[in-house]
């Protein structure tokens, strides 16, 4: 009779029998076991923040409401928000432009030129000595730095001032996006821009600002870096700053005043770079893509444009010449033209 | 990265693990809410900053409508690891399920935020006087520090061994073990694991263990745990007060000291220094890897700075040369490039890097500022028998390529895309023929397999043999058989059958 | 805002600059003249075989002749002097120049300051950008033509011609409807003898990418017909109004067209209707292409160039993207109808005119309220041409350029050390030896008198087209 005996036996594979190999090349378990999905990586950010600082609009904000030291209010929530967007993750990275009444001003980083008339000693005393230093280094720079531009704008208080500087606050905040993006190639890094601005007035300067900020626009989108406004009172529409954040999927917000701002600022305006993708935007008004007429200045929804220059038109230009760029039109062009409007 | 991610969920298992008294105590200090909360997921992040300013509680409903459905996963990881770690507090009320955030935790990361009441939780700078600590003082001390231990964990030969805390510490997280006869120190396999693990994920790993350590020896958790998040949070090469530390924090500094997070004149000195190593507890190895150049042109700048004070625009002469040279340079120390042909080169000075190096590449030859070596059979199969892993050295591999390899690697994924929108190749950094090489090599030691079974042989005739192992071979039993030697082997779980049919075959004769 | 322009700036003037710009690349191009000029009959006859039967055309043609070849000894001469080298004689009796003896080291080896300035000198040629404003045809009808015949196997770009053109023209037509957002395209290929629609005249670059990707399968095959496809686009182009500009885009890989007629018909009726064709020739120089280019484009030669690499293949192309100046003749100053419409959000979701898709708000036409899911389109219902204000403006740098930064000489006091616009300190690159500047490394602007970095100098005249530094002025200028 035969037996049997338990034991362990070693199978070997022959070494020249490849086959098992080759299978396990195309088995699921060799092929990367990381699924590469860009949302659970944490990228470090740039916020830029574009802060529009003329004291006359806010000098009317506060005359509107009754109150006064609203800019005081809203710095003190961009401060806490700005340490927000840096405890967000500990590589992230700010940035403050001021456009003040006669200019933009870098308020973060510090440009190392206005070092020598520092301010040390100064009037410091909202920021807590014990706060986290991260924090600490930004905020007393900013501190320090508005302290110096108040002190700069009592002085110019003559100057004239025919148009906001925001645009070229946004382009310089442009500019200093393609910088940090260039300097940090080797990780990916994302970068938005926040606008934040103070809307009485009803956009009386803001013809003088569209071809420009238009420009960032397109400069934005190729960045790939998407403009949150938020506008604080005044009315609640503002045209370009609305087409600016639907070009570049951000987010345009109104606030009727200072009072809450820090909440608005800690969720709408919050979204990472990184959450854009799963988040779902606030803002989801409608968006006016009308313009105006370039002879009439009214809002136009049907115009005519001129096939050199653009320039949109409502009604049949005195001499038949373009009011712009003084092409002459066709005779028949401005008949059928005639034609239509009668 | 995986390994950030490993990171990450190795401390937060940790801190959801911790009874929930504990972890209410932990939120009162803000640093470490702030260091809490940076550990979390990115979305979860989002919603707590959404609640902090806001007091009342909200529906778990409306945090949902926030989240496109495409990010539902991410939304429930969010909810999960909030939950766990009781962040998340629900609220009773007869109408929908509120949620509402944990009170301490809300209080004390709001004055982290604002900077109200943080009462000394980031430490407490002393100005001093006659500081003679410099940077690059505490550079080098942090550096000596560190490598000692992972050069005395490689085997180097050393002048100096890491303190007896040290290396109870190593022995306890079984990364080293102490030879019974001679006393001496072997490196495990997880101790070679660890090698090749990024800083902050080895220092996150040492300081586990010490926590785990500790609480045998009856420690506050909460006292060592905040003062690891403290650490964390303070200034690069500032001066410190110990006068805000408790008795335990006092101890532990002289522990921190050993592994060069701080730095300490002398042993009961009241001020202590942070190093580069602490702050990076806090940060992610990504920006590391960025960071330690961006951390370069800060000093720089600094450095300007204070020329720029001194002497006026002609004293940046000298600094403006060494400007252009350190451009290039902008990269971290140790990018490597492996080519195809299994040739490795490593920019790198450091022995440490090239020890690492050597664990798993033949290294050739040394230059003033790099190292080139060969990627062998033998050198992984060192490896390998040194219980690495191979996606552990790919892993290592990848996470040090060269950000010029990274750059070609994306540059020819997207060249792919564009050709084929749904393929689903990842991004391959490394040259593919090496990492199946790699693979292969590891399987090449997998080739011995083992079964567990029982050898049917003495068989009297073939007709006998011919019958029961047909009989195995169709049940699916069978693992080997010969013929001539008519014998014949079935696995564990198959024996029984073949057993009942061999008696009922054989008996019936 | 509409910009003011002179409507007087002299486009004559421009192309002249222009053509002496153009100086090394040509080399090659008349180097190729020359060799075609020798076979000019040869090639003749291959493209006119068809055309003996015209003798009327064939007599006008030899009477043409002598002037022709008057014409074309001059140019040999000139051509000659084209191709001498620095030193005097021909460019292949110079000495072998290798790129790194461009390259002088100083003593101690120290080339890193050089190699900074040598970096920035090319970043600054890349900046240099045409400025003057004058009348651009910004509404335009392009015609790209792929040359899809054998020759396009050829593997002399990587992996081959085809390939690799087809990855050219995807990019050019994303880089077109960027630049041109109110303009349109319409692709033709040339196969096997004939003229294939790749796809209709469209303003939506996604089906001409797709239309793209969808050739980039077919194997290239047989000859290619210039004159069927030229026929092609004339046919595409004659529903197109006057005030939009016609153009043709040719990409020729062959050295030999096969036609069914006389191509000089076709040309000259291209010629009468105001189509301007441009081509980039592949291979040689072939001489009814540069004929062609001619006719069309009112004598100028510069319409007509063979890369002489990928990247200089890249470059000709983005030169294709910005709209072409409008010439005196071909006036057609007009106004166009345009609606702005306004986008809506809606609760629930709607049929979108354009593409029956049921979808989630959209934009309403103004004149008949039928909505479309995307802009600009051209209303299905009404016809009108629907864009946003925001297309208007991505034009409007085309007309109004920004003026160049003007590099500050090295050797006098800066009064910043911080570029303006992004905060970066300006590199200071010397001489080590001797600790002279090699370059200020400061771009000023003229207007504001602001100082910027190269990379923002660089990217705000490829990009953002603002002057931060002007913008931020409070006065208007």
């Amino acid at each position: 009779m035969n037996f049997f005996e338990p034991f362990k036996q070693i199978s070997e594979k022959s070494a020249d029998d490849k086959k098992p190999i080759m299978d396990a090349i195309s088995d699921p378990t060799f092929q990367p076991t990381k699924p590469r999905s860009h949302l659970a990586e944490e990228t470090p950010s740039l916020l830029t923040v574009i802060v529009d600082t003329a004291p006359r609009l806010w000098a009317e904000l506060d005359n509107e409401r009754n109150q006064t030291g609203k800019i005081i209010d809203m710095l003190k929530s961009l401060l806490v928000f700005l340490n927000a967007h840096l405890a967000f993750n500990s590589s992230n990275q700010v940035a403050v432009i001021a456009a003040h009444s006669q200019g933009i001003k870098y308020l973060y980083p510090k440009s190392s030129s206005n070092q020598s008339n520092s301010l040390k000693g100064k009037d410091l005393s909202i920021i807590n000595n014990d706060m986290y230093r991260q924090f600490r280094n930004v905020d007393e720079t900013l501190v320090e730095e508005l302290y110096g531009l108040f002190q700069q704008e009592k002085e110019q208080a003559d100057e004239v001032t025919q148009k906001s500087t925001l645009a070229g606050a946004m382009s310089a905040g442009l500019t200093y996006v393609n910088r940090v993006s260039k300097e940090l190639e080797t990780i990916s890094f994302k970068s938005r821009l926040l606008v934040v601005t103070c809307g009485s007035g009803g956009g009386r300067d803001e013809i003088f600002q569209y071809i420009p900020i238009m420009n960032c626009i397109f400069s934005a989108t190729k960045l790939k870096c998407p403009i949150d406004v938020v506008k604080i009172g005044g009315s609640k529409e503002s045209t370009f700053l609305q087409q600016t954040t639907d070009a570049t999927q951000g987010v345009y917000l109104h606030a009727e005043s200072t009072e809450g701002l820090i909440q608005y600022l800690a969720t709408a305006m919050f979204i990472d770079p990184s959450l854009r993708q799963i988040i779902v935007k606030p803002n989801q008004g409608s968006v006016d893509f009308r313009t105006s007429c370039y002879l009439t200045g009214k809002v136009v929804a049907i115009g005519y444009i001129c096939s050199v220059c653009l320039c949109v038109l409502s009604v049949s230009p005195p001499g038949n010449r373009c009011p712009a760029c003084d092409s002459e039109f066709d005779e028949r062009v401005i008949s059928k033209f005639k034609r239509i409007k009668k | 990265m995986s390994s950030q991610h490993l990171l990450k969920s190795s401390v937060n298992q940790y801190l959801e693990e911790l009874p929930q008294q504990i972890q209410s105590r932990l939120y009162e200090s803000p640093a470490t809410c702030l260091a809490i909360y940076r550990l979390l997921p990115q979305l979860a992040k989002f919603f707590i900053m959404s609640m902090v300013f806001n007091e009342s509680a909200i529906s778990l409903r409306d945090l949902d409508r926030w989240v496109k459905s495409s990010g539902k996963l991410q939304f429930q990881d969010a909810i999960k690891s909030m939950k766990s770690l009781h962040l998340l507090i629900p609220v009773r009320s007869n109408g929908p399920m509120l949620i509402d955030l944990n009170h301490t935790f809300r209080e004390s990361f709001k004055n982290a935020l604002t900077g109200g009441e943080v009462s000394n939780s980031f430490g407490i700078v002393m100005e001093l006087d006659n500081d003679t600590v410099t940077t690059d003082m505490l550079d080098k001390y942090s550096a000596d520090k560190w490598e000692t231990i992972l050069h005395f964990m490689v085997g180097t030969s050393l002048a100096h061994i890491p303190s007896e805390n040290v290396l109870n510490l190593l022995k306890h997280s079984k990364l080293m073990e102490e030879s019974n006869t001679t006393g001496e120190f072997k490196i495990t396999n997880e101790g070679f694991q660890f090698l090749l693990q990024e800083v902050n994920s080895q220092l996150w790993a040492l300081l586990l263990q010490y926590l785990k350590m500790t609480e045998m020896l009856q420690m506050d958790p909460v006292d060592i745990l905040n003062f690891i998040f403290m650490l964390g949070a303070l200034e690069f090469s500032k001066p410190y007060s110990t006068n805000g530390l408790s008795e335990t924090q006092k101890v532990m500094l002289k522990d921190m000291r050993d592994y060069g997070l701080v730095f300490q004149m002398n042993s009961n000195a009241n001020v202590f220094y942070p190093t580069r190593l602490a702050s990076m507890l806090t940060s992610d190895p990504k920006s590391i890897r960025g960071a330690s150049g961006a951390m370069d042109s800060v000093l720089k700048q600094n450095k300007e700075d204070v020329l720029n004070k001194s002497g006026g625009a002609g004293a940046n002469a000298d600094d403006d040369a060494d400007e252009i040279g350190s451009e290039g340079q902008n990269m971290q120390d140790g990018a490597l490039i492996v080519e195809t042909n299994f040739k490795l080169y490593s920019y790198s000075n450091s022995p440490l890097q090239i020890a690492i190096l050597s664990l798993f590449v033949h290294m050739k030859s040394r230059f003033s500022n790099m190292v080139t070596g060969q990627l062998t059979r033998e050198s992984i199969r060192q490896a390998l028998l040194n219980g690495i892993t191979a996606d552990q050295i790919i892993a290592y591999l990848e996470t040090h390529a060269h950000p010029q390899m990274r750059r070609m690697a994306e540059e020819q994924l997207e060249k792919r895309l564009e050709l084929d929108p749904n393929s689903k190749d990842p991004l391959q950094i490394l040259p593919p023929t090496v990492v199946d090489q790699i693979k292969l090599w590891q399987l090449e030691l997998d080739r011995i397999i083992s079964f567990e079974g029982s050898l049917y042989s003495d068989f009297e005739n073939h007709q006998e043999f011919t019958l029961l192992s047909s009989y195995a071979q169709d049940i699916g039993v069978l693992i080997w058989k010969d013929d001539r030697k008519k014998k014949f082997f079935v696995s564990k779980e198959g024996n029984s059958q073949v057993l009942d049919y061999a008696k009922r075959k054989l008996k019936k004769k | 805002m509409p910009p003011v322009i002179d409507p007087e700036s002299d486009e004559d003037e421009e192309q002249v600059q222009v053509s002496s710009k153009e100086t090394r690349r040509h080399k090659r191009e008349l180097d190729q003249d020359e060799e075609n000029d020798n076979d000019d009959d040869e090639g003749d006859v291959k493209s006119g075989s068809k055309s003996s039967s015209n003798p009327k055309d064939r007599n006008g043609k030899a009477s043409k002749d002598p002037k022709r070849n008057g014409r074309s000894a001059r140019r040999n001469k000139t051509s000659n002097k084209a191709l001498q080298g620095a030193s005097g004689g021909y460019a292949w009796e110079d000495e072998i120049k290798r790129s790194w003896d461009l390259v002088p080291a100083d003593d101690e080896g120290d080339m890193a300051a050089l190699a900074a300035s040598i970096v920035e000198s090319r970043k600054k040629r890349t900046a240099q950008k045409n400025i003057s404003p004058y009348q651009r045809g910004i509404i335009r009808t392009l015609i790209l033509v792929l040359d899809c015949s054998e020759a396009m196997l050829e593997k002399d770009m990587r992996p081959n011609r085809h390939a690799m053109l087809v990855q050219y023209s995807i990019d050019f037509v994303h880089e077109f409807f960027d630049q041109n957002p109110i303009s349109q395209i319409g692709i033709v290929s040339m196969r096997n003898g004939l003229a294939h629609m790749i796809s209709q005249v469209s303003g939506n670059p996604q089906d001409h990418v797709d239309a793209l990707k969808s050739i980039r399968k077919q194997e290239p095959k047989g000859n290619p017909s210039l004159q069927n496809a030229l026929e092609m686009t004339r046919g595409l182009l004659l529903p197109v109004p006057p005030h939009c500009t016609k153009e043709v885009l040719i990409v020729f890989g062959s050295l030999s067209s096969t036609d069914p007629g006389d191509i000089h018909l076709t040309i000259g009726s291209l010629v009468q209707e105001g189509i301007r064709v441009k081509i980039i020739g592949l291979s040689a120089q072939v001489a009814i292409c540069r004929e062609l280019c001619k006719a069309t484009n009112y004598g100028d030669e510069s319409f007509y160039k063979v890369p002489l690499d990928e990247i200089h293949c890249k470059e000709l192309f983005a030169e294709a993207v910005t709209p072409l100046p409008v010439n005196k003749i071909n006036k057609g100053f007009t106004l166009v109808k345009m609606g702005f419409p306004t986008r809506i959000f809606e609760e629930a979701p709607t049929f979108c005119a354009c593409h029956s898709k049921l979808l989630y708000g959209g934009y309403f036409c103004p004149n008949c309220q039928s909505k479309v899911c995307s802009l600009p389109m051209v209303c299905p219902c009404c016809d009108l041409m629907l864009i946003l204000s925001t297309h208007l403006a991505r034009s409007y740098h085309h007309l109004m350029p920004l003026k160049t930064f003007s590099e500050v000489p090295t050797g006098q006091v800066f009064p910043t050390e911080n570029c303006f616009s992004c905060q970066v300190r300006f590199p200071t690159v010397k001489n080590h030896k001797t600790g002279e500047l090699l370059t200020s490394s400061r771009y000023r602007c003229e207007d504001c008198l602001k100082d910027f970095c190269i990379d923002c100098d660089v990217f705000i005249h490829e990009i953002l087209h603002n002057c931060p530094g002007c913008e931020s002025k409070p006065t208007i200028t």
